[in-house]
């Protein structure tokens, strides 16, 4: 008797409970349907699809300290590693397309459709344009080493095939410009797979790989002290912001690459919020505080706007697929 | 005895487990041209987990016939002694306890993390507490307290999206 | 050397800096004392609060954090069996057992006290000897890994309990769960079966906190739930004699020195650095067979070696920039992010910093240790509320921490069938420390592995030729063969005695 009783208030209270907290969410929601006017109506998640400590979080944190101005709320960066950053990318992909979940990420996005890790590109996004060029990919070696100069280590490996170990992570962006830098001189080196930044760092530094393709922003402090050495960057011409250092093509090797930071929305967010975001973006690149500050980084700021983004990205698919090609 | 049989069951699943691991291992891509690549690690694995459940099922085998001989290993005495502890084991309860966090992990995206977090509060306090221990005014409260105090704390302060479901 | 130590202290002191250090741990130690929720979070979610402060304070209040988080996990370990991290898995072996016996007082004295000493020890090598300690964890490549992920797996067999071929079988289903995701170096999908979710593979939080707390709550319901039990702990100081500690001594400064080697190489870290200590205190001690019945030796191995695991995973990030988990890849960013770029110039160029940092990390241990051991008293309370409410509120913790770990829901369900997974192993008397292990290393394992003979075109050899690498492949090769003869010993000892009682 008394357990029955027991059991039936158990459901009774639960069911009032229901009810009451049912009651409370007429008055909480109703702003399901974001006005772009309103936008960003609560804090906005950048999904980061790298690790802590390397150049794509550290570009996405100081744009995002800088979106928390122009946006008016917090801007969380959230660190969604795995699988080449698919995960990342899947992760906007599912999020609700209310312009509050949005992707930071570079070239690696257009790479994994080409190795058909993934069916997502670039066009599957909705981008909000491009904020962050970085002209200083470059080949390292030790301060030590045998190599003087490019040509002298492109020398080297012609005469010697397969006996030069250059660090990558497979499937990587670095992956791609070894595979131009073999194709143009048509020399075979030996790659091997080190993993993320810091631990092409710690390969070269430990003596284990001869050379270390990276971001110069990464490991300029090793060049000052005379661990390592730069090969050259693969600009198209000399970057104002490391004039000293020869390029790729001065070196009469053929390779051009530039890594690129872009913003991607679900592809059913209104155009509005894009535009909205986009143009957050473009007075952050555009403030002199933010471009001093990204300076340190050795990277360029550089808004593209939405089309600008897409045709950017097309043109480096194309020459991406055509280097994949074996 | 019982235990012995659950040895019997538990090298049985993880014969059966290997076999289908290997198999699931050739269907592995590989894109080095590395002659160890993405499916060596596997099929070792599963290899491994192979022989050993067998050796398992053989040392099992073997205890189930020597259990009948009235010898037992010594593993098999300090297990009775701990079953002897807890007698009163209530399979039932075990069943509702796992059938309720399924339904709340599953409900979670669904209906939102405060409605749902106060159910489960609740209900789970209800099952696990002694029939005298049962005092519903207390467990309402914590339920209610303990699921706003969670969401706003990490929705506000953390900023992590809990799901907020019909709430919005 | 000595007038930078006294620099570092000056910019630390005063009371803003102070504020935030107290400020740090005292969060930390929330963090790190509530199951499902980590160090790795505390640090993600106050990080941007840190931009606006001066490099100094912002990295006291983020080094606060780390002395707390780590430090946390003992209390969950000891009072509830539920290790909250990694870091404090081998504390439940002993620390629980301990409480269990109503000796929760010292339990908590020893792990707190050698926490302290740990890490204090640990900091002292950082500011002496990182630059070295650095160069030598630079001589690891992937087959001194391999060799020593090798070496740390064969410890999962003085970690099985009765039956070695139980320890073994749970160790390979852990690696076999971490293979499930892309694969290491090609990022091909394995064991995803087509499920898009399973391609990130399993995260080590769910996975840890599943199968130790998650299958505990579904344990605690097969019988109904009593009134807590009322504790009444007398606590004197910390529960133990002058003499009680230095017996301890050895035990202690040896688990330090394994934490502090083990921290710092970059990937293996404070996760296993504890399991090693207790292992290696496990087989030199004399008493080995009351291991696990409640020894402090046990509580004093692990606690010693996951505080100053810190120490050692500072070494790297300070000199060479690399981070080796995911808290120091959050204080990388934060420091790049202030303008400080970790690696060879940062002594030269921000000496300040550097030794703020060093001073900031003794202020926090001296806090860690004042909060811990005042809290000591509060925290035997929790054992008073009864476990019917606690639990499942941890439950609830514990899936909101899952779903922070990547903003992800698969990530609650995945907790919840690692839950049933712990149960399943529970009730057929497979030991699960050997599955965390297995989940650790295993990927490592195969990532250097593969790494290695990328290096060295597909030949085997330098596995077994270069020294560090061979070094570490022997012992491991020792460490099987010991533990084999020592159970075919005990076997024959059993048999005899058991002839001589028929």
């Amino acid at each position: 008797m008394k357990n029955s009783f027991k059991g039936i208030l158990f459901a009774v209270t639960l069911l009032v409970f229901a009810t009451v907290l049912a009651g409370c969410s007429d008055t909480s929601s109703g702003s399901k349907e974001v006005e772009a006017s309103d936008y960003p109506t609560k804090p906005i998640t950048v999904v980061v699809p790298a690790g802590a400590g390397g150049d794509t979080d550290a570009n996405a944190r100081l744009l995002g300290k800088y979106l928390e101005e122009e946006l008016g709320q917090p801007v969380v960066i959230s660190n969604v590693t795995g699988a080449g950053g698919t995960v990342g990318a899947n992760e906007v992909l599912d999020a609700e397309a209310d312009g509050h979940t949005v992707l930071f990420f570079h070239n690696s996005l257009l790479l994994n459709r080409i190795l058909g890790l993934t069916e997502d590109s670039y066009d599957t996004f909705k981008l909000a344009g491009i904020a962050v060029l970085d002209q200083g990919n470059t080949f390292m070696v030790s301060g030590d080493s045998k190599f003087k100069d490019l040509q002298d280590m492109v020398e080297y490996a012609r005469a010697n095939p397969g006996e030069v170990s250059i660090a990558t992570e497979v499937g990587g962006f670095t992956h791609l410009q070894l595979l131009a830098l073999q194709k143009d001189q048509n020399i075979e080196l030996n790659i091997v797979d080190v993993g993320g930044a810091s631990e092409k760092v710690t390969a070269l530094l430990g003596g284990h790989v001869d050379i270390v393709p990276t971001s110069l922003g990464l490991v300029k402090d090793y060049v000052e002290s005379g661990d390592m050495r730069s090969l050259g960057i693969m600009a198209s011409e000399r970057v104002d912001l490391m004039p000293d250092v020869p390029t790729f093509a001065e070196q009469g090797v053929n390779s051009e690459f530039e890594k690129f930071f872009f913003y991607g929305f679900n592809p059913d967010t209104p155009d509005k919020i894009v535009d909205a975001f986009s143009k957050a973006v473009e007075k952050v690149v555009n403030n002199e505080k933010y471009v001093k500050e990204a300076e340190k980084f050795l990277v360029t700021p550089t808004y593209l706007n939405p089309e600008e983004a897409n045709a950017y990205m097309k043109k480096a698919e194309e020459k991406y697929i055509e280097l994949n090609k074996e | 005895m019982i235990r012995v049989n659950k040895d019997i069951v538990a090298s049985a699943f993880l014969i059966l487990f290997s076999a289908v691991m290997y198999a699931a291992s050739n269907n592995i891509m590989k894109l080095t041209v590395s002659k160890v690549g993405a499916d060596f690690a596997p099929k070792l694995v599963a290899i491994g987990i192979f022989i050993l459940s067998v050796f398992y099922l053989i040392n099992s085998i073997k205890q189930l016939k020597g259990s009948n001989g009235g010898e037992t290993g010594e593993l098999e005495q300090e297990d009775d002694g701990d079953q002897k502890e807890k007698k009163k084991i209530s399979p039932l309860s075990v069943f509702a306890t796992v059938g309720l966090l399924v339904l709340y992990v599953a409900l979670l995206p669904i209906i939102g993390f405060l409605i749902t977090t106060v159910v489960y509060l609740f209900a789970q306090m209800y099952l696990l507490a002694d029939k005298k221990e049962r005092k519903i005014p207390i467990f309402l409260v914590t339920s209610v307290v303990t699921s706003v105090v969670v969401y706003f704390i990490f929705k506000s302060i953390f900023f992590l999206m809990l799901p907020a479901g019909i709430l919005g | 050397m000595f007038e930078l130590i006294l620099e570092g202290f000056a910019s630390v002191l005063t009371i803003k800096t102070i504020a935030y250090i107290l400020g740090g741990v005292a969060l930390g130690l929330i963090f790190g004392s509530i199951p499902g929720l980590t160090a790795t979070m505390a640090i993600a979610i106050t990080l941007p609060i840190t931009f606006g402060m001066e490099p100094i304070a912002a990295m006291s209040l983020l080094m606060g954090l780390y002395i707390g988080g780590v430090s946390g996990g003992l209390v969950p370990a000891i009072l509830l069996n539920l290790p909250g991290t990694p870091s404090s898995i081998a504390t439940t072996f002993d620390g629980f057992p301990m409480a269990k016996k109503g000796q929760a007082g010292p339990a908590f004295g020893y792990a707190i006290l050698f926490s302290f000493l740990g890490g204090l020890l640990s900091i002292i090598v950082l500011m002496l000897l990182a630059p070295p300690l650095a160069k030598l964890a630079l001589e690891f490549g992937p087959f001194e890994y391999f060799a020593i992920t090798i070496f740390a797996l064969t410890m999962i067999s003085s970690l099985s309990g009765g039956s070695l071929i139980k320890g073994l079988l749970s160790g390979l289903l852990g690696i076999a769960l971490a293979m499930v995701g892309s694969a290491p170096i090609d990022a091909f999908p394995r064991f995803t079966f087509g499920f898009k979710d399973l391609n990130a593979g399993f995260q080590l939080l769910p996975v840890l906190i599943g199968l130790f707390a998650v299958s505990e709550i579904i344990k605690s319901s097969e019988t109904k739930l009593k009134k807590g039990q009322s504790v009444q702990y007398k606590l004197k100081g910390f529960g133990f004699s002058l003499k009680d500690f230095f017996k301890q001594g050895w035990n202690g400064l040896r688990s330090s020195l394994i934490g502090i080697g083990i921290g710092i190489l970059p990937g293996i870290g404070g996760g296993t650095a504890n399991i090693i200590a207790y292992v290696t205190a496990k087989n030199q001690s004399k008493k080995s067979d009351e291991f696990g019945k409640g020894i402090p030796d046990g509580v004093v191995a692990s606690e010693s070696a996951n505080n100053a695991a810190v120490g050692g995973a500072l070494v790297p990030l300070i000199s060479l920039g690399i981070p080796g988990d995911t808290v120091t890849a959050l204080l990388l960013g934060g420091l790049i992010l202030h303008g400080l770029s970790p690696g060879p110039l940062l002594i030269e160029n921000n000496g300040d910093v550097v030794y703020g940092i060093f001073a900031a990390l003794i202020i926090a241990n001296f806090f860690m240790i004042a909060m811990l051991f005042w809290g000591m008293r509060i925290f035997t309370k929790v054992l008073s509320i009864p476990q019917y409410i606690l639990l499942p509120i941890i439950l609830v913790l514990c899936v909101v921490g899952a779903i922070g770990v990547n903003n992800r829901l698969f990530d609650a369900g995945a907790l919840l069938f690692f839950g049933i997974l712990g149960y399943a192993m529970l009730k057929f008397h497979f030991p699960i420390t050997p599955v965390i292990l297995g989940f650790i290393l295993g990927p490592l394992a195969e990532t250097n592995l593969r790494r290695g003979l990328m290096y060295s075109k597909g030949d085997f050899t330098p596995f077994l030729t270069e020294p560090i690498a061979a070094v570490f492949l022997t012992l491991a090769l020792l460490s099987v063969l010991f533990k084999i003869r020592s159970n075919y010993k005990k076997k024959r000892d059993h048999d005899s005695n058991h002839t001589i009682s028929l």
